[in-house]
Order: C-alpha cells, then sequence, then structure tokens
C-alpha cells in the first residue's frame, strides 16, 4: 500500500454502511497490514491524526491490540506498544474532556485503549520475572493502571501548551513521564481532587477500572492458572477503584453533588457490578485473602433507601436491587452476615435474629416501593424484586428450617412463627401470579426447600410439637396457592392479551411447580392433612346445586384441587389402599362433583381461545382423576357405570361439537379415549360382565367409514374392547374365542367392503384400511398381559387355551392370513410401506411370546416366512425392508433352535444379498438395519452366522469394506458389528475356534481399514472405533500389534506419533483411557486442536 | 457471576458433535483458525445453556431403580435402570406426553449457577 491516506480510505469504506468495494477483499489487506512489522507505525499514525474520523482512530488502536497479540515478544516492541496505548489514550481523552458532546464518538476508540492496557497489565503481572539476564528496564510489575492514568492525565491537563508533545512518542519528557508513573503512587486526597476536577474525569477513571475487572474476570475464567495479578489487585487497584466507588455513593448520599459538580452516573453501578463479579470469582483462589466489600454494600444500602418516588422515581433502588439480585443468586456469602441481616429487615420488616431494635423506617421504605411499583404496574421490576428477595430467603432456608422445628437454637420460637408469617403474606401477595405479582410464583421453589430441610431433620433434633407446626405451616402454604392456580387467573392472563403465549406457558409452569411442592408437603402432610383435605373440598356439597351465578369460580376451585389431588393419587394403588377408599366413599359428592366437572367442561362453547384453554384444561384435570381413580371403580360398581356413561357421552359430543375448532376437538377426544382405556385396563374384570356387549356395540358403530373419530380413538377402543375379552376366561376358550371372531369378523368384514370398491381408491379409504388393521394389531396386542399379571381362571384351564388356539376352530388365522395376504398382493396398497409395516406387525405379534402362552395370532414359522418370501419381491422395498428385517429379527429370535443354518442361509440370500447391490448398498439406512440383523443374530443365535455360508463371502468382505464409511450410521453399526464378531460370550467352543481362524485370516486387513476408517473419520466417529480397536488388542494382542505396525505407515508417514501411539494402546486399560490414546494419535496425525 | 464460564458438556451431544466436525473441516481447509473454532465453541456452550434454561417448556421425569449415585466436583452422577423417561409440555403438540422406557439411564446434572 503506497499511502496512510489510501489506508485511511479503505478503513473509512470498510465501515461505510454501504461499502462500494469487495469487504472481504479490504479486510485481507488491512488485516495484512495490521499483522506486518510496520503495524505499530501505522496505529500511531492512525490515532495520532488529526483530521481523521473516530473510526480511523478505533481501527488504530485495534492494530495495536493485533500488535500486542502477535508481535509483543521483545521488551523493547513491548515497551513501545504499552507507551504509544498509554500515550493515545491521555491524549484521546485531553480532546474527549474538551468537549465530550462533539468528542463523543470517541469514546469507542478509548475503551480499545483502555482495553488494550488492561491486556498488558494482565501479560505483565502473571509473567514470572525468574531468569538472571532479565534487562534491568523490563517492568516487571505494574500495580495500578488507575494511578498512572491519573498521574498522567494530570499532567496532559496541568499543561495545555505542551498538548503538541504528546503526539511525539519519542519526546524524551513524554518518555520519561511514562516511566516515572508506572509505578507512581497516588493519595487518596489526589485522587479525590481528580475526580472531583471534572464528571468526565469521574466517569473516564470509573471506565477505566471496570474494562480492567472485566477483562480479568474473562481472563480468569479461561482457566488460567492466574494468581499472582490478584495479589496486586488486591493491594492496589482494588483500593483506588473502592476509593473511588465510595466517593461517588457517598457524595449522592449526602447531596454534595451539587458542591462537586458530579452526578452519580450508571458507569457507577456498572463498575460496581463487574468489581463484585470479579471478586466473588476469585476470593476462594486469591492467596491474600478475600476482598472486602462490606463498605460499599452499606453505603449502597444506604443509598438505596434514600431513593424515592419524588427523588428518582425509585430510579437508584432499582439499579442498586438488581446488584443486590445477583450477589443473592450467586454468591450471597460474599455479603457479611450483619449485612444480611439489615436486608431482612429492609425486605421484611422482621429479623430471625431479634425483634429488638429493628429500624422498620427501613421496611416501610420497602413498602413504599412495592407499592409504587404495583400502583404504576411495573411487573417487571416487581418481578425483579421478587426474585431478589426469594434468593436472598433461600440463603438463609436451612437456618429457618432450624429454627422453626428444632431445640439446636434456643431462639424465641415466637420471631420464627412471626417470621413465617411474614412470608406466607407474601407468598399470598394480593395480585394475579405471573401476570401481575411474582412473589408467589418464586415462594414456591422456597416453600419446596423448606418442606425437603424439614423431610431430612434427625428426628432427635426435633422440637416435640415440629408435626404440628410442620402441618400448621404447610397447610397454609397449600390453601394459599389453590386460588393462585385458579383457572380463572389464567383466564385473566389470557384475556390480557390472547397473543402472548408466553405468559400462558409460565403460568402453566407454576402450575406444575405447585404440583411438585405439593408432592413434597405430602411427605409431611400425608393423606391425613392434604389428600383427605382434597377429596374433602371437592366433594363437600354437591357442585350441581349451584345457582348460575358464580358457578363457574366454583368449579375452578374444583379444578384446582383435582388437579393436585391427581398428581398425589396417580401413583396410589387405589384399590389396595383401603383409608383413601373410605375417604372416598365418605365424599359422596367427590365423585359425582368430578364427574360433573367434566360435563361442565364439555358442554363449554369455544367463542374464543380464552375458552378453548380453559376447556382443555378443565377436561384434562376431570378425566386425569377419573383415569386415576379407576383403582376405586374396581369396588363401586355404580360409579364405574356412570363414568362410562359420561366418557362415552363426552366422546359422542366431542365429535359432533360443531363451535370448538377441529384441533381442540382432537385433543378432547384423545384425553377421553385415553381414560376409556384405563379404566377399560384396570377395571376389566368389572366390565367383563354385563359391559361387554354395550361395549362391542359402541366399538361397532365408531369403526364404520361413517363414524366421525380419529385413527386413535377408533385403535386404542379396540384395544379397550380387547382388555375386556382377555379377561373373559371364566367359562372356557371356546367363549372368549367367539368374541375375538366377533371382532375380527367386523373389522375383516369392513376391510373386504373397502377391498371390493373400485380400484382407484381415494385417500381417505386408503387411511381408513390401514387403521382397521391397525385395529387388530391393537386388538392383538390387548390380549398379550404383563409377565406379573396372573389370571387364576386362565391358568386352571391354560391347556384348553393352549390347545385351542393350537387347533383354531374358528380359522381366526387362517382369514386373517388371507385377508393380510390379500392386501399385500394388491399393487393399490403394497407399495405403501404403512400397510407392509402393520402386516408385519400383526405377524409377528405374537413371536415374543413363551411358548406355552396361548395367543389367536400365533403363526408358524412356515406361515411367516412363506410371507415375507413371497411379497419382498413385489412390495416397495426401499421402505418396506424394514419392517420385513423387524419380522425376521423377532422369527430368528423366535425360532433360533428350529432354524437350519441352510433356512438361514437361504432367508439371509432372498431379504439381503439378493437387493445388496441394487438397494441395501446404497442405502445407509437400510445398511445399518441389515448389519444390526446380523448383530442381533450374533447375540441371540450365534451358530447360525459363524457357521453360515454366506459370512466369509458376503458379510465378512462387506463389513470390511465399509469400515472406512463416511456415514456415521454404518461407521456404528459395522464397527459393533466387528466388536460382537471378536468378543461375544455367547461363541460355543467350535463358535469361537471358527471365529479366530477367520480373523487370523483377515486381521490384516480388518486392522488397516479400521486405521484408515479412523484416520479419516470426524471427531465425532472416534468412539465408535474405540471399542473395536480394543477389543483386537484385548483378544488377538500379539498379532494386532504387528498388524498395526504394519497398516498405520501405509495411513500417513509419522513414524514417531504412530510408535508413541502403539506403545500407549498396548499399556492403557479402560474404555475412556483408551479412547484418549486414540484421540491423541487422531489429533496429533490431522494436526487439529484439543478443543 | 456477569461472566460465567458455561460447561463444556453439551458439546458432545448431537449438535455439538456437530459443530466440532464443521469446525474441524473449516480448520483442515484452512479457512479458520483454531482460535476463532475455540471462540465459536465458547459461544456455543453460553448459547446452548442459556436457551436450555430460558426457552424450554417440556418436563423431563424419570421413574426407576436408582443403581448408583454419586457427586464430586459439584457434579452429580446417577445411574438408573430399568427406567421409564416421560417427556410432557411439548408446546408443538398439545397434550402430548411421550413414555420411553430404558434399561439404563446416565443422569449427569452439573450446578447451573457454578461458572466452570
Amino acid at each position: 500500500m503506497s499511502s496512510i491516506e489510501e489506508v485511511v480510505s479503505l478503513i473509512e469504506t470498510l465501515y461505510s454502511p454501504n461499502p462500494t468495494i469487495d469487504v472481504n477483499q479490504i479486510q485481507q489487506n488491512l488485516q495484512a497490514i495490521q499483522k506486518s512489522n510496520d503495524g505499530i507505525h501505522l496505529a500511531n499514525q492512525l490515532l495520532t491524526g488529526t483530521s481523521y474520523s473516530s473510526n480511523v482512530k478505533y481501527f488504530g488502536a485495534l492494530t495495536l491490540t493485533v500488535q500486542l497479540n502477535l508481535n509483543a515478544e521483545s521488551f523493547d516492541t513491548f515497551w513501545r506498544l504499552f507507551s504509544s496505548n498509554l500515550v493515545h489514550l491521555v491524549r484521546l481523552c485531553g480532546i474527549y474532556t474538551s468537549d465530550t458532546r462533539t468528542n463523543a464518538s470517541l469514546m469507542i476508540a478509548i475503551k480499545k485503549l483502555m482495553s488494550n492496557l488492561s491486556l498488558i497489565f494482565i501479560t505483565i503481572n502473571e509473567t514470572e520475572h525468574i531468569t538472571q539476564d532479565d534487562n534491568e528496564r523490563i517492568i516487571k510489575q505494574w500495580n495500578n493502571p488507575i494511578n498512572t492514568f491519573i498521574r498522567l492525565f494530570s499532567e496532559y491537563s496541568s499543561n495545555p501548551a505542551l498538548a503538541t508533545n504528546w503526539t511525539n512518542l519519542e519526546d524524551p519528557m513524554i518518555v520519561q513521564l511514562l516511566q516515572q508513573s508506572i509505578n507512581c503512587d497516588v493519595s487518596y486526597d489526589d485522587l479525590l481532587k481528580f475526580v472531583a476536577t471534572s464528571q468526565t474525569f469521574n466517569e473516564l477513571s470509573l471506565t477505566f477500572t471496570e474494562i480492567i475487572i472485566e477483562d480479568l474476570t474473562k481472563y480468569q475464567s479461561k482457566k488460567h492458572n492466574v494468581t499472582r495479578i490478584h495479589q496486586i489487585v488486591h493491594e492496589h487497584l482494588y483500593i483506588s477503584t473502592m476509593a473511588l466507588l465510595n466517593i461517588n455513593i457517598t457524595l449522592q448520599l449526602n447531596h454534595m453533588y451539587n458542591i462537586t459538580k458530579l452526578q452519580l452516573n450508571d458507569i457507577v453501578f456498572k463498575c460496581t457490578s463487574a468489581w463484585i463479579n470479579y471478586i466473588s470469582m476469585t476470593r476462594h483462589m486469591s492467596s491474600g485473602g478475600s476482598m472486602n466489600l462490606s463498605e460499599i454494600f452499606q453505603n449502597l444500602m444506604n443509598l438505596m433507601c434514600q431513593s424515592s418516588e419524588q427523588t428518582d422515581n425509585f430510579y437508584i433502588a432499582e439499579k442498586i436491587l438488581s446488584i443486590f439480585g445477583n450477589v443473592f443468586a450467586n454468591d450471597p456469602t460474599i455479603m457479611g452476615f450483619d449485612l444480611r441481616q439489615q436486608i431482612e429487615v429492609i425486605f421484611l420488616g422482621i429479623s430471625r435474629a431479634s425483634n429488638a431494635n429493628i429500624d422498620t423506617s427501613k421496611n416501610a421504605w420497602m413498602l413504599q416501593y412495592m407499592n409504587y411499583l404495583v400502583t404504576n404496574e411495573m411487573t417487571d421490576e416487581l418481578k425483579e424484586l421478587a426474585i431478589c428477595i426469594v434468593d436472598y430467603l433461600q440463603i438463609s432456608n436451612l437456618d429457618v428450617c432450624n429454627k422453626l422445628f428444632t431445640s439446636v437454637h434456643s431462639n424465641d420460637t415466637n420471631i420464627s412463627q412471626e417470621y413465617i408469617k411474614v412470608l406466607l403474606q407474601m407468598t399470598n401477595f394480593p395480585l394475579i401470579p405471573v401476570q401481575q405479582e411474582f412473589f408467589s410464583v418464586r415462594m414456591v421453589d422456597f416453600w419446596a426447600d423448606l418442606a425437603d430441610s424439614y423431610i431430612n431433620l434427625p428426628n432427635e433434633a426435633l422440637l416435640p410439637n415440629s408435626t404440628q407446626i410442620g402441618i400448621d405451616i404447610f397447610q397454609q402454604v397449600i390453601n394459599i396457592y389453590l386460588p393462585k392456580i385458579s383457572l380463572q387467573n389464567k383466564q385473566t392472563i389470557i384475556e390480557e392479551d390472547p397473543q402472548d403465549e408466553s405468559a400462558v406457558h409460565e403460568f402453566d409452569d407454576f402450575r406444575s411447580a405447585v404440583i411438585e411442592l405439593s408432592q413434597n408437603l405430602w411427605s409431611i402432610l400425608g393423606n391425613e392433612h392434604l389428600t383427605n383435605m382434597l377429596v374433602g373440598g371437592i366433594g363437600s356439597s354437591d357442585a350441581s346445586t349451584l345457582p348460575e351465578d358464580g358457578k363457574m369460580a366454583v368449579f375452578y376451585q374444583i379444578e384446582a384441587m383435582a388437579f393436585i389431588a391427581n398428581a398425589l393419587m396417580s401413583d396410589m394403588n387405589l384399590s389396595e389402599s383401603p383409608w383413601i377408599l373410605n375417604i372416598l366413599r365418605k365424599n359422596p359428592f367427590f365423585m359425582r362433583n368430578i364427574l360433573l366437572l367434566f360435563q361442565v367442561s364439555i358442554q363449554m362453547s369455544v367463542t374464543d381461545k380464552t375458552v378453548g384453554m380453559l376447556k382443555i384444561n378443565m377436561i384434562r384435570s376431570s378425566s386425569k382423576m377419573i383415569g386415576t381413580l379407576a383403582g376405586y371403580l374396581t369396588s363401586n360398581e355404580s360409579d364405574l357405570s356412570q363414568c362410562i356413561q359420561t366418557l362415552f357421552q363426552g366422546l359422542e359430543s366431542c365429535s359432533g361439537d360443531q363451535s370448538s375448532s377441529r384441533e381442540i376437538n382432537d385433543t378432547v377426544e384423545v384425553m377421553i379415549i385415553k381414560t376409556i382405556s384405563i379404566i377399560c385396563d384396570i377395571c376389566r374384570q368389572q366390565l367383563s360382565g354385563q359391559y361387554l356387549d354395550h361395549f362391542i356395540g359402541v366399538l361397532s358403530s365408531l369403526l364404520q367409514p361413517t363414524a366421525t373419530v380419529s385413527s386413535f380413538t377408533r385403535s386404542t377402543l379396540t384395544k379397550s374392547v380387547g382388555y375386556i375379552i382377555e379377561c373373559r376366561v371364566q367359562n372356557g376358550p371356546e367363549e372368549q374365542g367367539k368374541y375375538i371372531v366377533q371382532i375380527l369378523n367386523m373389522i375383516e368384514d369392513l376391510i373386504d367392503q373397502c377391498l371390493d370398491s373400485p380400484a382407484n381408491v381415494q385417500h381417505e379409504r386408503k387411511d381408513y384400511v390401514l387403521n382397521l388393521l391397525g385395529c387388530i394389531s391393537e386388538f392383538g396386542s390387548s390380549m398379550i398381559h404383563d409377565e406379573d399379571y396372573e389370571s387364576p381362571a386362565l391358568i386352571q384351564q391354560l391347556q384348553q387355551y393352549h390347545e385351542f388356539w393350537k387347533n383354531d376352530p374358528f380359522q381366526c388365522r387362517g382369514k386373517l392370513l388371507v385377508l393380510l395376504e390379500k392386501i399385500l398382493s394388491s399393487p393399490v396398497y403394497n407399495k405403501d410401506s404403512g400397510f407392509v409395516e402393520v402386516c408385519c406387525l400383526i405377524l409377528g405379534k405374537a413371536l415374543t411370546l413363551p411358548d406355552q402362552d396361548p395367543h389367536f395370532l400365533r403363526y408358524s414359522m412356515s406361515d411367516i416366512t412363506n410371507v415375507m418370501l413371497k411379497y419382498v419381491q413385489v412390495v416397495e422395498l426401499s421402505t418396506s425392508l424394514p419392517f420385513f428385517i423387524y419380522l425376521l429379527e423377532r422369527l430368528v429370535i423366535q425360532f433360533k433352535t428350529q432354524l437350519s443354518i441352510d433356512e438361514f442361509d437361504y432367508l439371509f440370500n432372498e431379504l439381503f444379498i439378493k437387493y445388496y447391490d441394487t438397494l441395501i448398498g446404497r442405502d445407509p439406512d437400510l445398511l445399518q438395519m441389515m448389519i444390526n440383523f446380523v448383530i442381533t443374530v450374533l447375540d441371540k443365535a450365534p451358530h447360525l452366522v459363524i457357521n453360515s455360508k454366506c459370512l466369509p463371502v458376503f458379510i465378512i468382505p462387506q463389513c470390511l469394506k465399509l469400515l472406512p464409511s463416511n456415514e456415521k450410521f454404518t461407521i456404528v453399526a459395522v464397527t459393533k458389528f466387528w466388536t460382537k464378531f471378536i468378543n461375544n460370550r455367547r461363541y460355543s467352543q467350535a463358535d469361537l475356534t471358527g471365529m479366530q481362524a477367520l480373523i487370523m485370516a483377515h486381521g490384516q486387513e480388518l486392522v488397516y481399514q479400521t486405521m484408515y476408517g479412523l484416520y479419516h473419520t470426524q471427531r465425532s466417529d472416534l468412539n465408535s472405533y474405540t471399542d473395536l480397536i480394543r477389543g483386537l488388542v484385548a483378544k488377538f494382542p500379539m498379532e494386532t500389534k504387528g498388524w498395526l505396525v504394519s497398516a498405520l505407515p501405509q495411513i500417513c508417514d509419522k513414524p514417531s506419533i504412530h510408535e508413541k501411539f502403539v506403545n500407549r494402546l498396548f499399556v492403557t486399560r479402560g474404555s475412556r483411557a483408551a479412547a484418549n490414546v486414540i484421540l491423541t494419535w487422531w489429533l496429533e496425525c490431522t494436526s487439529l486442536p484439543s478443543y | 457471576m456477569a461472566v460465567p464460564g458455561y460447561y463444556e458438556l453439551y458439546r458432545r451431544g448431537t449438535i455439538g458433535n456437530s459443530l466440532v466436525d464443521a469446525l474441524d473441516t473449516l480448520i483442515s481447509d484452512g479457512r479458520i483458525e483454531a482460535s476463532l473454532a475455540m471462540r465459536v465453541l465458547e459461544t456455543f456452550d453460553k448459547v446452548v445453556a442459556e436457551t436450555l434454561k430460558e426457552k424450554t417448556q417440556s418436563k423431563l421425569t424419570v421413574k426407576g431403580n436408582l443403581d448408583t449415585y454419586g457427586f464430586c466436583d459439584d457434579v452429580w452422577t446417577f445411574i438408573v435402570k430399568k427406567c421409564k423417561v416421560t417427556v410432557e409440555g411439548n408446546p408443538e403438540e398439545a397434550d402430548s406426553q411421550t413414555i420411553i422406557n430404558v434399561d439404563k439411564l446416565r443422569i449427569v446434572a452439573c450446578n447451573s449457577k457454578k461458572s466452570e
């Protein structure tokens, strides 16, 4: 570049809003100059040029940063950079001070120079100067940049005539001044005099110390081993800064700003925060003890209480509370106990320690402040305050707990009771949670922690009446939260701003948090004082007799109680909890009111979004409660009948409800059918009598194509009916079989009608057929019961049932197989993988069942293999093969002892090898599935793989080829295959010998392909190879070493790295250590960094 | 406090792994310096931690047999066997609840307030 003017022009272009030249090119050119040996010279030119803009000056400062990072190895260069930064900072500050408004844009360059100096400060003070040949001139320590700045700037300001000298960095006077100023002392009086000279001087000093300490905090956070500098900061910079900050705060406190012309500025708060952060971070690592912040905290506290609506609209209070909030949230003990006690009095008007000598005027200030926030609807500020106060309370949670419940502290228990009373009042803040107040929201955590602490107290420390105290307090907590979580509040929140979903989500989170709190409190209150209270609250009176006016308010209360009660009762086995059953029976309106809540919410006409959301909430709470009560319904047939009737009415009305959106109806339908399914599952015994025919009737109508219900509802209801039929065993297999046939016939007839319709079937018709097939699959699932489920009637007749389904006199399987084949042979359906999936699911339904378990879908091995082999050729294999693989996997597992190696080979050939080149090998998903299938067989029946003819001619060659794959899924699968192949506990002696022979034959190639793949793979895939390499080292140590020595030089030419790798690998134990060795080899070979 | 360091554990997640791979490629191609990749990852640590804290609505509950637990360096580790993981509250799906049955689950829980 020919001239400085050309560089200036490029910088201006770079920073212009619409650069005319390619910005990347400009950046490259400028960066080249910045990094060059002319960088410092260029920076000086740019920073001294009087006519240059602030952008150019900033670029000059930035160039000094680049030089500091790249070219500051020799002391001379370092000193040039150091002095340049200082001189330019002082000069630019001088220009800025002369007219702050005109020169405001200079601040960006000034801040950059300050940042450069903070880097220099860190560099000088963190470098160890221990060698003898250290140059005398080397600055071994820089104590206090603020003192240096004050000294130099005072000199500059006191001799305006010499200002031009400050452009000449070689000026002997300047050089001497710089050297003298590095570690000069500035007395407190001089400091005060300096900052009192002008507001700008004050602000510049505060900005400088803030920048230094922020940079130091960032530096420390990067885990550098920094220790020495903290000591220097403690002894020098900390003292100056605290003086600066306290001067600023006390001047405001004493109303002396008018005298000194200084103004309290946000910089004071920002600087204070930065210093608190720094001290918090370093206080545990500094050898010289912690830097005390008591004076500044005390001053801030006093200043906060002076803030008022009249003076500053509580602006200062807000700023200071934000600082305290930060302290309480992150490092509360940085504030001493006495100060925290003062804060307690301000926040709560009470102290845990003693109520004597309490200055309640300070709490009056807090009440005034809260009142101001509430009156002016400053919800964000109120939220900040709530967070600050509750964070504060959390610090002493354990202490509160000990004082309340134990005899550890011999204090006056009345104080603790009073204290809790204040906290309860605060929790019951009289506004709408989330929308208007946040105290109740935040206090959830406090009460949950208090409950936890109480539960964990040792019994011997508890006060004799601690149980009663706990019950009194926590019952009040629940009573406060019940109206707080009411949907009435949610309604207000949605109506306030229907578009703001975040507030609604926040309210939902609040409700969930209250649920968790209630679960915690249950451990203390138990059923007696919590569940019973809720059940009693719901069932104390008949809600059906309520007058219209105010009816909804009562239902909102019932919903809130049901919401919590459901969470408490859902984990109880109600049929085995006589206590709860008794309580439920004693509250005759409980069930009725829950059903009424459900009916009322079903009947709600959705006129807007608010009603829609509330309707869903109410149906969710009531339907979940009904589902939870299923255990109770097993012994209350009249309630069971009522529930079933109400739920079906709900299902019917929501499918015919035109007022609600489809989305709402779908959601409601899902909730109802899920509840029906739970009841059918748990009350199957009770429903297997007179109800069964009723259920089959409902199912029959809902299965019709004209029924407006979802696929999910159809299949879930079929499964629900299946539960009931599954239980109908007492009259022998024939009766149950007839019911099964009835359901199957019903579905098959509907499918047949569709299949017989014209070929150009509509999309809806196909979905319907798919849905009906899904119903058959779900029906089959409902007949499989849990392992621990025992039906005495079934066990007695197990042999008859087994025989019955073996013979299948109703031809269930045969008829269904014909239907499935009809589907799979139809080009309309067999190109859609959904149909193949459901057919495979039906065929494989009973494959995981033990042999003795009867099931109407127990197809034979030949039935299944015939279907697979017949239709694998006609279906759309790219999408359907996964389902055949799924079926084949289950088949091999089930019939592993009956399947011969030839049969396995035949199936493997027909399903995989035949399609490998054209399809599977090109699709990573299918490839992964095929390899995973082999891994499963290796695990369940290894002899089938080891003795397979496909192994040497297909599986091994392909798996070797796939080792250096680029595809993550393939790498994972193929490395897993080799790991399993080498290290398989299920091998017989013959299998083991076969495997060893194969590895000895292919070991060199295997190791080469593994290491080649490893070398070329991405970092995230390295771990996939670790287990394989470990397996080789463990099982074939001698051979693997030789194979590695031979393979590695062919991969990359770094012999010393390879040697180190091999040596370390063979002495490493453990997966993590091996992974580290492999990672190190990979990083060294690829020259990539370790993150 | 204001400038906390962030845990690096999310780098081992799927998104983190993909980012690391992409950065490796950029370094290998000579398009960025290693130091820039480090800065990108530091930013990633921060953004993931903050996003997970502030912008998630889902709740995850775990129920199972607690096999092993430990607390070291402010990190809790739990190994839960035969557990049922329930994910609730996906805002995209009304009334959604996903249940995942897991044979073995390892939970690593770090102190969100602690910087590094």
